[in-house]
């Protein structure tokens, strides 16, 4: 390769890089800024799902409420995903064809600077893998999409669906305390929401933690496929 | 003589898009070739050592340092700056293409940097015992020495000999800080007070080397070292997010309406700091383009060190690739 099309190509690289690591980082903030408005989003819709189905009828039916909440939660869950990544990876592309446009404009056809020995455009499905959107998320269930992006439901401790959530209920007379057996309830659904979404527990990240791990997992593989030898 | 040009024959195609920085470079938008190499020069260090505060405070900070300069000096130094879209003074640690900073200043930066670890052993800092302190006081005083060394070697009459064995201890002490660094940057929690000078005392063993092997005619083995360094750079840095250092060092003993306050101006602060690491990092990356271009056009090393360090008019001058 001639030194003028070897510059080329390093100054392609270190911008990609560049491109790439500011994209990351505005994107990480990104979902760190604005993901509170969305979970406000769904305890409004978990709340007033609880309340309108009444009192004696969320006591009555526990089962039946605890799965409605958790098909809340898996459409927002589904919205918010796609909201943050499905985005995230279009702007992802732009970088990556801009690179594509770049390299076949500025140097000499074969001599891409890829680790991977493929066309930039393989390369990119590469860095993208990752990605559910990638495997055609417009046709996959709710489901299946929460499954695909290994979010599970919400699991409902045993101990707390019988004894907190639920308790304030059978405990004493609560006709006459209804408001507040009510807003126990809703403080404890909202409590078990929010740890889904910002709690990471031994054996399961929260919802932060896996939109955060697709935005570096996504950026971690475009950079590796960056010939870094300037 | 070396045919350095002023910033300002570039800040329209700058402006208008034409033209676009990497690292310390400019290149042609529309060929997509470099068409000029930026370069500090000594009154650059002169302006900047008077400063004092983090290494990467806004550009605007500039304007608030020492008055034993012409006020004139300054403002070109802040106006180039803002033309070539630099967020913050971050990339002045590593040298605007080959540092011009010049051992003896480089010497008075390691001193304050000592003062600052000094203070901080002295307090309960997380990740820093008496211990970690006694050490880095070790390497950062053979560090000093080392370039002091190099300024006296200027008095010899065969100093290339010198400049060498110096180049291949810095090798050492980098290693040694680069090791720090990256253990520090592992830890689970985050202070400027402790990052910014292992920063530094990486970055000057660098710079330092770069200088030693320019100065010995050895510009193919300084453009080597810079490659070298550019790696390190990207390996340490690029997996830092401001995101995860927000998170860090968030106070959670907070209301949740203050933690997202908190989040966001710790996401504000540190984007500033990671943008500064960037702009170090490109530099780095770019640095042995230039020294490639040194090597291709025959332009000996130590010519190319003392025009720079002696230039008292333009703090940022531009070398044009032809």
């Amino acid at each position: 390769m001639s030194k003028i099309n070897r510059d080329c190509l390093s100054i392609i690289n270190i911008s990609s890089r560049r491109e790439i690591l500011d994209w990351r980082d505005e994107k990480l903030i990104y979902i760190d800024t604005h993901l509170n408005s969305h979970f406000t989003t769904l305890i409004y819709k978990l709340e007033s799902y609880v309340t309108s189905y009444g009192l004696t009828n969320t006591f009555t039916n526990k089962d039946k409420v605890l799965a409605e909440l958790d098909n809340i939660y898996r459409v927002w869950v589904d919205n918010t995903y796609k909201h943050f990544i499905e985005s995230a990876g279009k702007q992802l592309m732009a970088i990556a064809d801009k690179r594509d446009v770049n390299v076949n404009k500025y140097t000499e056809k074969n001599n891409f600077s890829f680790k991977f020995n493929s066309t930039p455009g393989i390369y990119v499905g590469v860095a993208i893998a990752s990605l559910p959107i990638a495997m055609g998320a417009a046709t996959i269930s709710v489901g299946g999409f929460f499954g695909a992006i290994g979010v599970t439901a919400v699991s409902w401790p045993l101990a707390l669906v019988g004894a907190t959530v639920f308790s304030t209920i059978s405990v004493t007379g609560w006709k006459v305390k209804k408001q507040k057996k009510l807003n126990d309830i809703l403080k404890n659904v909202r409590q078990v929401y929010k740890d889904a979404i910002y709690k990471d527990q031994p054996n399961c990240e929260c919802l932060r933690t896996k939109l955060h791990s697709e935005i570096l997992s996504m950026a971690t593989n475009f950079l590796e496929g960056i010939d870094d030898t300037i | 003589m070396i045919p350095f040009e002023i910033p300002l024959k570039y800040a329209q195609g700058l402006i208008d898009g034409s033209l676009l920085r990497i690292g310390t470079l400019i290149k042609d938008q529309s060929t997509g070739r470099i068409v000029g190499h930026i370069q500090e020069t000594g009154l650059t260090s002169k302006l900047l050592e008077g400063f004092v505060g983090s290494p990467f405070s806004p550009i605007q900070a500039i304007s608030g340092i020492g008055a034993n300069f012409q006020l004139a000096h300054i403002t070109n130094l802040l106006n180039t700056m803002k033309i070539l879209q630099y967020a913050n003074i971050g990339v002045s640690v590593v040298g605007i293409g080959v540092s011009a900073v010049g051992f003896a200043m480089m010497n008075n930066k390691l001193n304050k940097m000592q003062d600052s670890l000094n203070k901080l052993s002295s307090e309960v800092i997380i990740g820093f015992s008496e211990l970690h302190s006694t050490l880095l006081r070790e390497h950062f005083s053979k560090v000093t020495g080392l370039v002091e060394q190099a300024e006296q070697a200027y008095q010899l009459s065969s100093p290339e000999r010198s400049w060498l064995k110096i180049s291949s201890s810095l090798a050492e002490e980098s290693s040694f800080f680069r090791g720090e660094l990256g253990h520090y940057l592992k830890l689970n929690s985050f202070s400027e007070d402790i990052f910014s000078p292992l920063l530094q005392s990486f970055m000057t063993c660098s710079t330092a080397r770069v200088e030693c092997l320019m100065l010995a005619s050895e510009i193919e083995s300084a453009k080597d070292v810079a490659a070298n360094h550019a790696k390190d750079c990207r390996y340490l840095f690029e997996p830092l997010t401001p995101s995860a250092l927000a998170n860090q060092t968030l106070n959670i003993e907070v209301s949740d309406s203050e933690i997202s306050h908190q989040l966001a101006q710790k996401n504000e602060h540190f984007s500033l700091i990671i943008n500064g690491l960037r702009d170090i990092t490109d530099a780095t990356s770019t640095k042995p383009i230039l020294l490639d271009y040194l090597i291709e056009k025959g332009i000996d090393g130590r010519e190319y060190i003392e025009t720079i360090n002696s230039n008292e008019n333009e703090p940022l001058l531009i070398l044009p690739v032809s």
